[in-house]
């Protein structure tokens, strides 16, 4: 446990009787670049906010640093960069407010990187934040954020409402951060192309349920799509064959499968001229992954499989 | 534990609409009343006991976007709480500071003397010089209070200290209210080691509330 | 030194960032003895973790292409000869294979990619 940064237990959230959150077990090591993926609505907010403590956990527990979520070391609260969805800064503080404020906390404060943060989308620090456009809000407080030289950050959608270059701007300067102060980050968003990057895992939510965590160069070697006629009977895959989807129409059958490079040689055999195996962007993975719910997917794959 | 300047400013600047308001409210209350105040003037308990429950609502708006950005900035729950509740004494002492010396300088005197002819200015300064202080101690026992019962509103899940909260506070209300009659020295200082106790306990329990307060 | 990433088709960053160090080794972009940027610099540069610059030049480092000097970084390895002959055919099976799945996908018979890679390597042969 000692060598992980942020790990979770069962970590499981009900609102009323909805369960945001399901049983939630997670091991992140000291260095990543999480992408909290899913799509909206399927916990991650739930699941950062549980992470900083903010909401009590229905059950289990996480820790960062070693430290209790809900009872948080002094000493480990201040290294946490935290940037929620609903959390803004009061309308009229200005940017120095602001800044004086994270300063207040952060011990060593990064003014430099800060000021030139705010330069770069010419900006003056006597603005206040109300008046600021929502690109521009959700840069300063990334940059609030990252001058505040966190060991951790937290980061839901911190790029929504950024024009394409400031989105990569903000991942950018995320990836040399995160890189140079070696810490660890979780950004949750719904938009894979933004994140897959600079990401080093992949961590998909969906209905609460922590479906997928890995690597995103182990998915990027063992996820394929395999296209094949409709006509074509397929034999029964091998069980170490993971299959995450699949679709049918005009004519063709995609499949979507995750395995290990023998077995991908394995199944190229087995496959012969039938069908091409090829390569698939995380994208896709991901929409195979959330796209169909678990019930109505394999239904589905029986289908297709017949 | 640390005061943190940048955060009382913004926490100052939560509860300035009702400092502003107050402020002149006050003043100007006590300046013009032609009789002369006692603790058990109605009018100032009102003023005291609605400026208190507008400082705790506005201090203490959980669910707001500012709150969530407060709450998550790095400080602890118990940085936070001691700001809050330093914030609640300076927004108090904006108030009480100016109407008091108005009292005491004795401004309200001269004013009364000059511009109503009031027949009582020689006596006012003598017999209201203590009645300051009462309404300090009425924001005293009134804000840990409402602070503790709005964390408990945004919290409802949790803590079963409020029962015994509303027990001794009742037992304060009824020890005032007989204070209007005369009683005995013994019931007096009864009744203040009561508020103390009340004070006290309000601050502590709504310090560890506070530290499981759910932020949305 | 230019990579460029590619992260529509699929393919593991590490080994997109291997396969074109080699390319640019047998183009003589890169010369024998010629310093690579650090992990850290290339981390940088890409926007990606240092560990899978890591990854990327151990397998160029086991396929005999680089070599590491303990305190001074990686270098080009000195020496044509230096993939061994294993590694060598086992590398040149993969891009058949690859090569020839992809082709059966577009349709195309077997003599059809004979013919097209005698074609390219006698291209190859005369010089451009």
């Amino acid at each position: 446990m000692s060598e992980f940064v942020i790990n979770t237990k069962n970590l499981t959230r009900d609102y009323g009787e909805n369960r945001a959150l399901d049983n939630v077990n997670l091991e992140i090591e000291k260095g990543r670049v999480v992408a909290l993926l899913g799509p909206n609505g399927a916990g991650k907010t739930t699941f950062l906010r549980l992470l900083m403590g903010l909401i009590e956990p229905t059950e289990g527990e996480s820790f960062i640093l070693r430290s209790p979520s809900r009872n948080m070391a002094e000493s480990v609260v201040s290294k946490i960069g935290y940037m929620g969805d609903t959390d803004e800064p009061p309308r009229w503080s200005t940017i120095r407010d602001l800044m004086k404020l994270q300063a207040a906390v952060s011990g060593d404060f990064d003014r430099d990187f800060f000021m030139r943060s705010v330069e770069k989308r010419e900006l003056s620090v006597k603005r206040s934040y109300g008046s600021l456009s929502k690109g521009q809000k959700k840069w300063i407080r990334a940059g609030l954020v990252l001058a505040g030289k966190p060991a951790v950050l937290l980061l839901d959608e911190p790029a929504e409402g950024l024009d394409p270059s400031a989105r990569q701007d903000l991942y950018d300067e995320l990836r040399d951060y995160v890189t140079d102060k070696e810490a660890t980050a979780i950004v949750a968003t719904h938009i894979i192309s933004d994140i897959e990057r600079i990401a080093d895992d992949a961590a998909v939510i969906d209905h609460g349920r922590l479906i997928t965590y890995a690597e995103l160069e182990d998915l990027r070697e063992q996820v394929r799509e395999i296209q094949m006629s409709e006509m074509e009977k397929v034999i029964d895959f091998p069980n170490e064959i993971e299959i995450l989807g699949g679709k049918s129409s005009g004519g063709t059958k995609l499949l979507w499968v995750r395995c290990r490079e023998q077995e991908r040689q394995k199944l190229e055999k087995l496959l012969g001229q039938k069908a091409t195996i090829r390569t698939v962007s995380l994208e896709t993975f991901y929409l195979a992954l959330t796209e169909h719910n678990s019930n109505k997917r394999d239904a589905e794959l029986k289908e297709i499989k017949k | 534990m640390k005061i943190r300047i940048s955060l009382l400013k913004i926490l100052f600047r939560q509860t300035l609409p009702a400092t502003l308001i107050a402020l002149p409210v006050g003043c100007f209350y006590v300046l013009l009343t032609k009789q002369v105040l006692s603790w058990r003037n109605p009018w100032m308990a009102l003023f005291v006991l609605v400026h208190s429950i507008a400082i705790a609502v506005m201090s203490g708006r959980y669910r707001s976007k500012t709150f969530a950005f407060l709450y998550t900035r790095g400080f602890t729950r118990d940085e936070l709480w001691c700001n809050k509740m330093l914030n609640t004494t300076f927004s108090v002492l904006t108030v009480w500071l100016p109407v008091a010396l108005i009292i005491w300088l004795p401004i309200r005197s001269a004013v009364q003397d000059k511009l109503f002819v009031s027949p009582y200015f020689p006596i006012m300064m003598m017999r209201e010089a203590s009645v300051p202080w009462v309404w300090l101690g009425g924001y005293a026992i009134l804000l840990p209070l409402f602070h503790y019962v709005w964390i408990r509103r945004a919290q409802p899940l949790r803590g079963g200290s409020g029962v015994i909260l509303l027990a001794i506070s009742v037992v304060i209300v009824i020890g005032i209210l007989m204070l209007f009659r005369r009683h005995p020295l013994w019931f007096r200082f009864l009744i203040y080691v009561l508020s103390t106790v009340m004070i006290a306990a309000s601050l502590i329990a709504g310090r560890i509330l506070h530290r499981n307060l759910e932020v949305q | 030194m230019y990579l460029h990433l590619d992260y529509q088709s699929g393919e593991a960053i590490y080994r997109q960032i291997v396969e074109q160090i080699k390319y640019k080794i047998a183009s003589g972009e890169l010369k024998p003895t010629e310093q690579l940027p650090s992990i850290r610099e290339l981390a940088k540069m890409l926007k990606i973790n240092p560990r899978t610059v890591v990854k990327a030049y151990e397998e160029l480092q086991s396929g005999g292409l680089v070599v590491r000097r303990q305190g001074q970084g990686v270098f080009i390895r000195d020496g044509q000869a230096a993939v061994p002959v294993q590694t060598r055919n086992k590398l040149l099976q993969e891009m058949a294979r690859r090569m020839l799945a992809e082709a059966s996908r577009l349709g195309a018979s077997e003599e059809q990619v004979k013919d097209v890679f005698d074609n390219v390597m006698k291209q190859m042969r005369s010089g451009k």
